[in-house]
Parts: C-alpha cells; sequence; structure tokens
C-alpha cells in the first residue's frame, strides 16, 4: 500500500505542477525563481555532463570501434556513435546527471524546507508550494533536460571522433561525414522527447519525495535517496518503453 | 462571542490518540495560552485551527465555519484571517527578512508596491525589528527569526494569530521580549492570540485564560489567577513540576 500512495502522491504532484504551468508567468517571484532553477539546471550541471558525456563518447568509439575494425568497417564509426548517442546516451546520460546532481538537491531542498515547517507556512498564506516552490523547479529541468541532451550528444560526438582519430585511425571528416549521413531527424526528434519526459519525471520525483519529507535530517536523507533511485529507475524503464513505441 | 471552537476532537496518530475528545473555544480578542506536558497535541492542536490537519471525529470552527468541511474558498478566508508563527520561524532561507514579511502581500493580496512596502514596513516596526529588514534569518538571531515570523503573520491585518511555543529556545530576556510583543499586538490590535507554550511564568503574564491539556483532553481551562490557585490535582502536579523545573 505505501507504493500506491507513493505513485498516487507523485502523480498528484505532476498533474497539479502542469496544471500550474502558466502561473509561474503571471507572478514576478516565481518568474525570478524559474530563471534561478534555469541556470543551476542548465550551467550548474554543464561541467559534470561535459565529463560524462564526453567519456561516453569516446567509450562508445572505442568499444565499437574495436569491433568494427575486426571487420574493417571503420568508416561507419562516427555513424554508430552518432546513432547510440542521439537515440539512447544522450538522453539516458544526461537524465543520470539531472537526477543525481539537480533532482538530489530538489529533494534535500524542499525536505529541509519541509520539516522546518517552511512548507506548512506558506500553505496557511494561501501559497500553494506546488506553484510557488515546484512548478520553477520541474519547468527549468523540463526546458533544459532537451538542450543538455542535445549538448551531450555534440559533445559525445566530439568524444568519439577524438578517440576515432587517435586511436583507430579513423579520419575524423569521414566519422563526422558518417555521423551527419545516418543520423535522422526522427532519431533526434525522439531523443529530446525522452529527454524532456525525463526531465518531467525527475522534476516531479524530487519534489514529491521532497515535499513528503517526515522525520527530520534522517527523512531528508532519505528522500534524497529515493529521489535519486526513482528518477534512475524511472529513466530505464521509460526509456525502454519510448525506444519501443517509435521503434518497433 | 467564540471565535474558535473545538468541539469533541478526536485525532489518531498510528493507533494513538493525541487529541481524546478536545473541547474548547477562544473568544474574540482574547489571549489563551495552552500548556501542557510535551506530546499532549498542543501543536496538534493548533494546526487543526488553519486544517494543516483535520480531526477524525468532532469539529473545529472558526467564526462558525467548520474548517474540516469548509471549501477551499472558506479555508483560504480563515487562512487569510489567521497568522501563524511556527516555532523554527518557517522564514524562507534565501529570502531577506523584508521580502519574507512581503511574500503573502505579494503573492496573494496583489497589492502595489509602495503599500506593499508600507505594510511591510509597519509590521516590522511593530516587532521593533525594522534595523534586520535586509539581513537574511540565516544572519539574525532566534529571537529575531520568531519577531520575523511574527511580523510576516500579522502584515496582512490578520485578527488571529496562531503561535507555537514562540518561546522556545529563547533566553529569558528574548522571552519576555516576545511575551511582551504578543501582549502587545493583542492590546493595540485587538489580535485574538492562542499560544502554545511552555512558558508558564510568561503564560501567566499575558494570558486571558489558560487551558491545560493532558492526555489529548482540557483538563483546565480558567483565568490565570484562578489557574495558579486551582486545586484540581492535574493543575497542581502541573505546577509543581513547572517550579521543580524553575528551581
Amino acid at each position: 500500500m505505501p507504493f500506491i500512495r507513493e505513485v498516487g502522491r507523485t502523480t498528484r504532484v505532476m498533474i497539479a505542477s502542469i496544471f500550474s504551468f502558466p502561473a509561474v508567468l503571471r507572478s514576478r517571484d516565481s518568474r525570478a525563481d524559474f530563471a534561478v532553477q534555469l541556470y543551476k539546471t542548465g550551467i550548474g550541471t554543464l561541467p559534470v555532463v561535459t565529463v560524462v558525456s564526453l567519456f561516453t563518447g569516446m567509450i562508445l568509439a572505442l568499444q565499437v570501434g574495436l569491433e568494427l575494425r575486426r571487420f574493417n568497417q571503420e568508416m561507419y564509426l562516427g555513424a554508430a556513435v552518432m546513432i547510440t548517442l542521439i537515440r539512447e546516451m544522450a538522453p539516458f546520460s544526461c537524465g543520470m546527471c539531472l537526477a543525481a546532481c539537480v533532482g538530489s538537491a530538489i529533494a534535500a531542498e524542499l525536505g529541509t524546507m519541509k520539516v522546518n515547517d517552511e512548507i506548512d507556512a506558506l500553505e496557511i498564506m494561501s501559497i500553494s508550494p506546488i506553484r510557488y516552490l515546484a512548478v520553477p523547479r520541474i519547468l527549468a529541468l523540463v526546458v533544459m533536460s532537451p538542450l543538455i541532451a542535445f549538448f551531450c550528444c555534440v559533445i559525445g560526438t566530439l568524444g568519439g571522433g577524438i578517440v576515432g582519430s587517435t586511436q583507430l585511425g579513423v579520419n575524423f571528416e569521414q566519422y563526422m561525414s558518417s555521423a551527419m549521413s545516418m543520423a535522422e531527424m526522427k532519431d533526434l526528434m525522439v531523443g529530446l522527447l525522452k529527454a524532456l519526459v525525463f526531465g518531467l519525471v525527475i522534476g516531479t520525483v524530487s519534489v514529491a519525495q521532497g515535499m513528503g519529507t517526515s522525520l527530520g535530517a534522517t527523512g531528508v536523507g532519505r528522500a534524497t535517496q529515493r529521489s535519486v533511485v526513482v528518477s534512475f529507475l524511472m529513466i530505464l524503464m521509460l526509456g525502454y518503453m519510448i525506444t519501443r513505441v517509435f521503434y518497433r | 462571542m467564540n471565535l474558535i471552537s473545538f468541539e469533541n476532537v478526536v485525532k489518531e496518530f498510528d493507533g494513538r490518540k493525541v487529541l481524546d475528545g478536545l473541547s474548547f473555544s477562544v473568544e474574540k480578542g482574547e489571549v489563551l495560552a495552552i500548556v501542557g506536558p510535551s506530546g499532549t497535541g498542543k501543536s496538534v492542536t493548533l494546526k487543526h485551527i488553519v486544517r494543516l490537519l483535520s480531526p477524525d471525529s468532532g469539529c473545529v470552527k472558526v467564526d462558525g465555519i467548520d474548517v474540516a468541511e469548509c471549501s477551499p474558498r472558506q479555508l483560504r478566508a480563515i487562512r487569510r484571517r489567521v497568522g501563524y508563527l511556527f516555532q523554527s520561524g518557517a522564514l524562507l532561507a534565501w529570502k531577506t527578512v523584508e521580502e519574507n514579511v512581503a511574500l503573502p502581500l505579494r503573492e496573494c493580496e496583489c497589492l502595489p508596491d509602495d503599500q506593499v512596502d508600507r505594510r511591510v514596513a509597519a509590521a516590522l516596526a511593530a516587532v521593533e525589528l525594522t534595523d534586520a529588514a535586509e539581513k537574511f534569518p540565516s544572519e539574525i538571531s532566534g529571537g529575531m527569526q520568531k519577531r520575523a515570523g511574527l511580523a510576516r503573520a500579522i502584515v496582512r491585518e490578520s485578527d488571529v494569530v496562531l503561535y507555537d511555543e514562540p518561546t522556545s529556545g529563547l533566553d529569558p530576556v528574548t522571552s519576555v521580549t516576545i511575551n511582551r510583543l504578543i501582549k502587545k499586538l493583542n492590546k493595540e490590535f485587538g489580535i485574538t492570540s492562542v499560544v502554545v507554550t511552555h512558558d508558564l511564568q510568561g503564560a501567566l503574564a499575558f494570558a486571558d485564560r489558560i487551558l491545560l491539556l493532558k492526555e489529548g483532553k482540557a483538563v483546565e481551562c480558567s483565568t490565570p489567577s484562578e489557574f495558579a490557585a486551582s486545586d484540581n490535582p492535574d493543575v497542581r502536579d502541573f505546577l509543581s513540576a513547572m517550579k521543580g523545573e524553575m528551581q
């Protein structure tokens, strides 16, 4: 039963947040908070995202390149890396970075506010905590997640190109030409859709966990941990489902 | 005239009755202090008045409206009239004292900036905190945080303020300042106050009536002088325990 209660609470947070999205633009405070959250989500995670996506592309290129070389097909390295990144790895690694860096911070921040009665204080002032606290954070994740996924894709592809040209003997121009020729607009759109869904899910799960915190500091720790674990699981499951829908 | 009334309120948490048929009322313009040992449901009682909690049975009325059953519009109207001072002050850490106090006005009242500024300045002056307006909560003391929380509670010109342990964790001098403020706000603005406190000396000084809770029930509700002279064994036990603690 606690599981069903959690799912119900998270779904309620998601629905209430989606309906409150326009309200963010009406309040000066919410607009300012939204801008801050955009910065934290986008610029704040850039160093981690850059390193993760660079090495993801490099590992992909190395593993795939070694196999392709066995069949003298290194010229397709760019296409293999690009397609893997754009369809799966870019939204996936972007989602993991956001869940670990941003989602955990949201759960901890809101959890601390909950145990300090700040969220109850907002309710008593008739300020909806969903509108005031949740929506700017969730919306920032929804907006930034596809952009970060695209950035992951670019950096990962460059990382793959570096490995290809330095270790596998694939000319960088040939690598890029192969990458660009095989990638389709559909792949990009599905990848960005995945990232957008991951952003929405990470935001909602983190807010729901944070706002549902109880039992003081222990509860904040537990909420933070659960927000990351649940987000990771949701990213994996939703990633598969979206792939299944678009690539039959 | 009763502004707030509890009628046979029962509230359980995990099978444990925290409020067990609690009944009492608060008259308009009075200061009611709720005292009692820890875990007897004092804070839980306060939370029922603004529907942060709802009773399992019985009813809580504010101005004749059943808080647990009222519509969202009625609840907003009730909350609009009620200020709430939390134990911690519950200030938003990333906003200055001034911004915290202005928050309910900016978010809910849609007032022009000059009017917001005027009312915030008046609220801060009422709690004697004008000098700390530009500071963040982390830069001020616990007593100042509570005063800032109190300014936020009264800035909407609320006619009821609920105080949850306003003097807990404060030194005796700051506690006296807070207790003086509670009385001052009641006298100057006619604010009805319900104060949950462990500070019996303070309660005897500022309250019009004192309500003693024991095991979720009201065992005594009387004026400070009657309370101090009461021969109710629960009151005697509580008074002697408090006296022992002070010594």
